[in-house]
């Protein structure tokens, strides 16, 4: 039975998200309290126990994340909140952020707590001005009532400060190292690793970046204990996670659902969730992650949405993005706009993903406008394989996801596409079957 | 309150500017985004950038580098409205080729260009995070979205007016 959940999001919108009178009133600041009363190794542990997996995109266990950090003998450390939500098809990290911003911070606070930092940075993309307006209010809010600045809570030598850092319009500074650079006020460039930025961060100092919905997580995972989380979703991913839906579909918007308990089919068709497809057409294909991610196909409808079980069908959760496309959209136009995304956002740095992005965009086009090649499809295959093996950071690593999934389901169509005919009959052919 | 533009204002009123975002490095995207919401092209001028580099202890070319990094910042004049149409996957699915169109019809300038008056910019944009109410116009720090005919319309009237 599919139905919405109400955790992350409980109350949203109905109350002041930056009033911290109100946010204690929803349960908030409870998890902290309840930290302040637990060793380090309890939070690591329960942590752990919760299965919580970063919520970003890449889906680290962020409990195996926070023990590395918190081995690191190095001081001082700086937590980082990637609110950089870049990701197209994505924006869930925007109502936690508007409308829960004191839950963000609880969860941040709990970090430095945890793994002794004094200072957090929370990298606000810059197409979110208002709301990082917003999030100030609520960090002013919060040091007035004594949960942020020294003392917290009257612990002593619990200090803390949370800054807003803005982004300006850089996809790939959703990449960690690339958001630390642009923290310290320069082009958001990534950099090589290793080291990782649990070791040589910001400033060259030991880093934790989770991204927002993973620390509002951890205001659950402390209010209710780890068994209750796990207890959201299933086993390997605990917990709630937000959906994006967008695109061809009826009810596009933010949903909450327990891992592992609804299908794409009910995301996709179920009256709760998207609704189905609008003015009486079929599905043609749902883009998972952003597009960074796979795509997926009508005949993975059943898969549960879950990370081990997505993974198992070559799909994943990425950031929470299900963008829908129906039946008028031809896939080989569909990576067209997916690659122009990416040649647009390649940083530069690397020659594979600057070069290899645009050739692939120039053989694509070719295809759509009828000036395919024989060949043309294993040319492509080679192509983003290469820019997939040879890349230096997660987008070069990554810009292949969506065109692999297409060449692994509907080959049939490139091929097509060779001979000048577009199957969907949207693509204008010069001397082809267009539409 | 009569408003004053990036292009009138002195040295030191930039400096004034700069210094409310407290001359941290870490806070030089805020400022440029700032300084450049005050331009009447939508700019930053090399003379800004010098005052820029020379208040926060940076070099002119660090700056440069940083504003032609970010997308959301232009060393080159631009339209005092630029109008971004987002054309990324969820937007481009619900048909934002068309409101590129349409604003081309309105302003009576191709994607890319200026208006002769200054006024305006069209241009694209990748997501803006508001793929809820696709397809959307960004202007400034406001997203526009569900846009049909009638609403570009409208929009573009309003901006004329303001």
């Amino acid at each position: 039975m599919a139905k919405t959940m109400d955790v992350l999001l409980k109350g949203a919108g109905t109350f002041d998200g930056t009033d911290v009178a109100a946010y204690k009133a929803q349960g908030g600041y409870q998890a902290l309290e309840r930290v302040l009363g637990m060793s380090d190794q309890a939070v690591l542990d329960e942590l752990l126990k919760a299965e919580l997996r970063g919520r970003g995109g890449a889906a680290y266990p962020a409990g195996r994340k926070w023990s590395q950090m918190y081995k690191i003998p190095i001081t001082p450390k700086y937590i980082v909140c990637n609110a950089d939500e870049g990701e197209p098809g994505t924006f869930k990290d925007r109502e936690l952020l508007r409308d829960m911003p004191l839950k963000v911070i609880e969860g941040m606070t709990i970090a430095g707590r945890v793994l002794h930092s004094a200072r957090g940075f929370i990298y606000i993309r810059g197409e979110y001005r208002a709301i990082q307006r917003v999030f100030q209010k609520a960090i002013d809010n919060a040091v007035k009532a004594g949960y942020l600045g020294k003392n917290i809570c009257g612990v002593e030598g619990f200090d803390y400060t949370i800054t807003i850092i803005s982004g300006a319009g850089a996809y790939v500074c959703g990449e960690n190292s690339a958001l630390l650079n642009s923290i310290e006020g320069r082009a958001g460039r990534p950099r090589i690793k290793p080291p990782h930025l649990a070791e040589v961060g910001l400033y060259k100092k030991p880093t934790l970046v989770n991204n927002v919905e993973s620390y509002a997580d951890l205001t659950v995972i402390y209010t209710q204990g780890a068994d209750a989380f796990l207890e959201l979703g299933v086993p390997g991913s605990g917990g709630t996670k937000l959906v994006c839906l967008s695109g061809n579909v009826k009810n596009r918007g933010v949903y909450e659902v327990g891992l592992g308990k609804v299908t794409l089919r009910e995301l996709i068709f179920d009256p709760a969730f998207g609704g189905g497809i609008p003015d009486g057409k079929e599905l043609s294909f749902y883009h998972l992650g952003g597009q960074s991610g796979p795509i997926g196909f009508p005949e993975q409808l059943d898969t549960v949405y879950d990370h081990d079980s997505l993974w198992d069908a070559g799909l994943s959760v990425g950031s929470g993005a299900v963008v829908v496309a129906d039946g008028d959209v031809c896939i080989v136009d569909y990576c067209r706009k997916v690659m122009e995304f990416f040649v647009h956002e390649s940083c530069g740095k690397c020659t594979p993903c600057r070069i290899g992005t645009m050739r692939v965009l120039e053989l694509l086009t070719d295809l759509c406008e009828g000036r395919g090649r024989p060949g043309d499809t294993d040319r492509l295959e080679r192509a983003i394989t290469q820019i997939s093996a040879l890349s230096a950071c997660g987008l070069g690593q990554s810009a292949n996801k969506a065109i692999r999934s297409c060449l692994a389901h509907r080959r049939e169509d490139f091929l097509a596409h060779e001979q000048g005919k577009c199957p969907a009959g949207s693509c204008a052919m010069k001397g082809g079957e267009g539409a | 309150m009569k408003q004053i533009f990036l292009e009138e204002m002195s040295a030191e009123e930039k400096r004034a500017v700069i210094r409310k975002h407290g001359g941290e490095t870490e806070q030089l995207l805020s400022v440029l985004l700032e300084l450049q919401s005050l331009s009447r092209r939508s700019y930053i001028d090399e003379a800004t950038a010098a005052v820029v580099a020379d208040e926060m202890g940076l070099s002119l070319a660090h700056v440069h580098d940083v504003i032609t990094f970010y997308a959301m910042l232009s060393a080159q004049p631009r339209g005092r409205y630029v109008l971004e149409v987002c054309t990324s996957a969820s937007c481009y699915l619900v048909k934002s080729q068309r409101v590129i169109g349409w604003l081309e019809e309105e302003l009576g300038i191709s994607l890319g260009e200026t208006t002769g008056d200054g006024l305006f910019t069209l241009t694209t944009t990748p997501c803006v995070g508001a793929c809820d109410i696709g397809p959307v116009v960004k202007v400034g720090d406001a997203v526009y979205g569900n846009l049909d005919r009638d609403a570009v319309r409208r929009l573009v009237a309003e901006l004329r007016a303001m």
